[in-house]
């Protein structure tokens, strides 16, 4: 595919990404903006943190997504024996030629979409193992680098009702995923659809829609949409707004989100700007992303929990306290929204 | 759709969204002017105000005033562009509130920098602004009322502070005048003149603004009104004096027996002319005094009498000179002295009043000007006569002690105190004048 942002390129990826969306609702009902965010964070080069409840789908929707990239997939689910040899791989004492020598064997992570399954069970030795060869995409073991194959995409999951004998994920690795996604328990109405299109045990049918060239093509192109400077500064404004005295909603923040949140938010936006077949990512895109990208990048202070307040709570506050534009309004007007 | 056509349209739509983004910016710029404009013109118009109404309390001219008021009111528009200006929008900027506006993704932000076509213009346009009435209308309402107030308002005249009178009160410089014109003439005692001019200076020495009050003008007319006086009675004094002089003369001459009642006239004139406000001096005095106690004139040399005589002359002509009354005055001291010289019936002078109906004495006294004057209508005269058979109204005859005179005709015996006398029957007048019977006795002489 070229990587020219033409209309004609513009269609055709739209119109992928779409089937894509249409394979990816197939294997998981009522799940739209999950499905939605996990594509955007899929074309933004982003790794997901997902956080639900068992059996709401979330291994289904990793081994639709590979099967609908046509890409390897791997899951892994983590223990707190498990050890970082056990996810990127071991050198193994072979013999070759004649010779002993050390060969390494790969480990689950070198596939294309790997799925860390309650990655807060494991150690923080193992949580770092992994989450470095998510920020690097490689593994150095033994002195050897070994990159992982391209594209390389870890949806990572944790069980927010089982705290013991778990390793929370600390703020410095949370940052390292674009998206943190709830994965809410569905409705009746999506509940008996479940119940009539599945089978326990049995796997749903995921029609292939792209290679993996072909999302790396789409990755590249994603990079070319459009930011205009009102929506980077948007996004800055956005960012900056989440430090302690910097908005009236910061003063519940103990800690508020890194430049790499603002660099995520970009890249997210430009994902669902490509995803809904724009060539310029808007307002709209950071406001519909910002919770997902700077709801875990920020943490809550003393008075706020105890307020019952939330990261996603204070994030939707803030869009409503940062005006889009950095317009100053005179005294003799106000601001009439529109009906 | 042609290639050119849809160009044509593209441009087409491309150049109202500019139009719009420009009409846009025009008018946030302008409102960000106006709220920076408003409070200062506001300010503006209240100290404007407060100082056209001192301008006008002041009845200072107000149209250069006003002028500054213009000039400052575009210094403050002026002022208002330079503060606004870091806050004005550009073009781009307002592109941006419209497409947030409409919900347009930034699309015409992407369209202006070609990364994407530009959208339809939606029907109507809106800039998601709304005009706050309040802001614009309350301050310049408030200005308004401040110079409409400042303009209508009723001011009291100003009080105009009285200059300092150039000229003394005419009575003041008529007093200098006669005081002038009497220290020339050595003839008076020059004490009582500098005792009048020692008046006229405390009067002076008044502040300026005070010479023209009513009781510094009063005083003035007093003194010169007393000065009057003195110079008339003075005057009198030395006609009386003068004549009864060249009636002695003649009488000298005749060698007649009169000699000894002119003597007394004579002394008379001369205690009048020692003891009046404006006295002679001592040297003249003593003369006359000589002259009075002398029974005969012949002791006087001719020339010394004839000095004298020309000395009281000039005194006369000189205080009628003062009085500035010329020949009225001197034919009232001369018919003055008639009246008191001749009786009823007698001959005498051709002046003096013929027989029949029209006999008698001649005018009454004090009533012979031949123009009458109101100014000494309040003229207090010193009424001296030693002939009681002579008297005139109102003068003090004699005081004595003796019992009280009383008419026995009208004694109705005791009466008690709150008891009414006479009831009187109505009609009756209540107040009327009656003259005590000292009056009635000199009336009844008099017109005997």
């Amino acid at each position: 595919m070229e990587n020219e942002l033409s209309d004609e390129n513009l269609q055709t990826a739209s119109t992928k990404l779409q089937q894509l969306r249409g394979e990816l609702q197939n294997v998981l009902f009522g799940q739209e903006l999950l499905i939605d965010l996990v594509i955007v964070g899929l074309l933004a080069r982003g790794h997901l943190l997902l956080e639900g409840l068992p059996g709401l789908g979330k291994t289904e929707l990793v081994k639709g997504l590979a099967k609908a990239l046509q890409v390897e997939a791997k899951r892994v689910q983590f223990t707190p024996d498990l050890l970082p040899g056990d996810i990127t791989g071991n050198p193994m004492l072979q013999e070759v030629d004649g010779r002993r020598e050390f060969v390494f064997q790969k480990g689950p992570l070198f596939a294309n979409l790997v799925l860390a399954d309650e990655i807060n069970r494991a150690s923080p030795k193992t949580q770092s193992a992994l989450l470095e060869a998510m920020q690097e995409r490689r593994v150095t073991v033994m002195g050897q680098t070994h990159p992982l194959p391209p594209p390389f995409f870890v949806l990572a999951t944790q069980n927010p009702i089982e705290l013991e004998g778990t390793y929370p994920l600390p703020e410095a690795q949370l940052d390292r995923f674009l998206f943190k996604l709830e994965v809410n328990r569905n409705p009746v109405e999506v509940l008996e659809r479940i119940i009539q299109h599945r089978e326990l045990g049995a796997e749903p049918e995921v029609n292939a829609v792209m290679s993996g060239e072909e999302l790396l093509g789409l990755m590249d192109l994603c990079r070319q949409i459009y930011l205009p400077p009102v929506v980077a500064n948007y996004i800055a404004r956005l960012v900056d707004a989440t430090h302690e005295g910097r908005s009236k909603h910061a003063e519940h923040i103990k800690f508020g989100a890194s430049p790499r949140a603002a660099l995520a938010l970009a890249a997210a936006g430009k994902a669902r700007a490509l995803l809904e077949n724009r060539k310029n990512t808007s307002f709209e895109d950071v406001q519909a992303l910002a919770p997902s990208v700077l709801g875990h990048r920020i943490v809550l202070d003393y008075t706020a929990k105890l307020e019952g307040m939330t990261a996603r709570s204070l994030v939707a506050g803030l869009l409503e306290e940062v005006p889009t534009q950095d317009l100053e309004v005179p005294q003799t007007l106000q601001e009439a929204k529109m009906g | 759709m042609t290639s050119n056509e849809s160009q044509d349209q593209a441009a087409k739509t491309r150049a109202r969204w500019l139009a719009a983004a420009g009409s846009l910016q025009r008018r946030v710029n302008f409102h960000h002017w106006l709220s920076r404009l408003l409070p200062v013109a506001t300010a503006v118009c209240a100290v404007f105000a407060c100082l056209l109404l001192w301008v006008r309390s002041e009845e200072m001219a107000t149209q250069p005033w006003w002028g500054a008021f213009a000039v400052a009111m575009v210094l403050a528009a002026a002022g208002a562009v330079w503060l606004s200006r870091k806050s004005w929008i550009s073009r781009d900027e307002a592109l941006v509130r419209l497409e947030s506006e409409h919900r347009l993704h930034n699309q015409l932000s992407a369209a202006q920098e070609g990364v994407m076509p530009w959208p339809e213009v939606p029907a109507t346009l809106n800039d998601g602004f709304r005009l706050r009435y309040q802001r614009v209308l309350v301050p310049p309402a408030a200005a308004a009322v401040f110079l409409l107030a400042a303009s209508l308002v009723y001011l009291p005249a100003k009080e105009v502070e009285t200059p300092a009178p150039v000229a003394a009160p005419r009575a003041w410089e008529e007093a200098q005048r006669m005081i002038d014109q009497l220290k020339e003439e050595e003839l008076f005692a020059q004490e009582q003149l500098e005792q009048y001019e020692n008046k006229l200076d405390a009067l002076r020495d008044q502040p300026q603004q005070e010479w023209y009050e009513h009781g510094s003008l009063e005083a003035g007319e007093s003194l010169k009104s007393d000065m009057r006086n003195a110079v008339e009675e003075t005057a009198r004094n030395m006609e009386w004096a003068e004549q009864t002089l060249n009636e002695m003369q003649k009488e000298a001459e005749k060698d007649e027996g009169s000699l000894e009642e002119l003597s007394p006239e004579l002394q008379q004139a001369t205690e009048g002319l020692e003891m009046g406000d404006l006295p002679l001096d001592q040297q003249t005095l003593q003369q006359l005094k000589q002259m009075a106690q002398s029974i005969n004139p012949r002791e006087l040399s001719q020339e010394q009498m004839e000095k004298l005589k020309q000395k009281l002359r000039e005194g006369t002509q000189t205080c009628q000179n003062c009085l500035g009354e010329g020949q009225g005055l001197a034919e009232a001291l001369r018919n003055a002295e008639q009246v008191r010289r001749k009786r009823p019936g007698e001959k005498g002078d051709e002046e003096g009043p013929p027989g029949g109906i029209t006999r008698g004495p001649g005018h009454q006294p004090l009533a012979l000007m031949q123009e009458p004057s109101d100014a000494e209508n309040n003229r207090l005269e010193k009424v001296d006569n030693t002939d009681l058979s002579r008297a005139t109204l109102g003068e003090t005859q004699a005081l004595e002690a003796r019992q009280h005179r009383t008419d026995p005709s009208t004694y109705q015996g005791p009466t008690s105190a709150g008891q009414v006398e006479a009831k009187g029957s109505g009609g009756e007048t209540v107040w009327r004048d009656s003259f005590t019977p000292e009056e009635n006795q000199v009336l009844q002489k008099y017109f005997r």
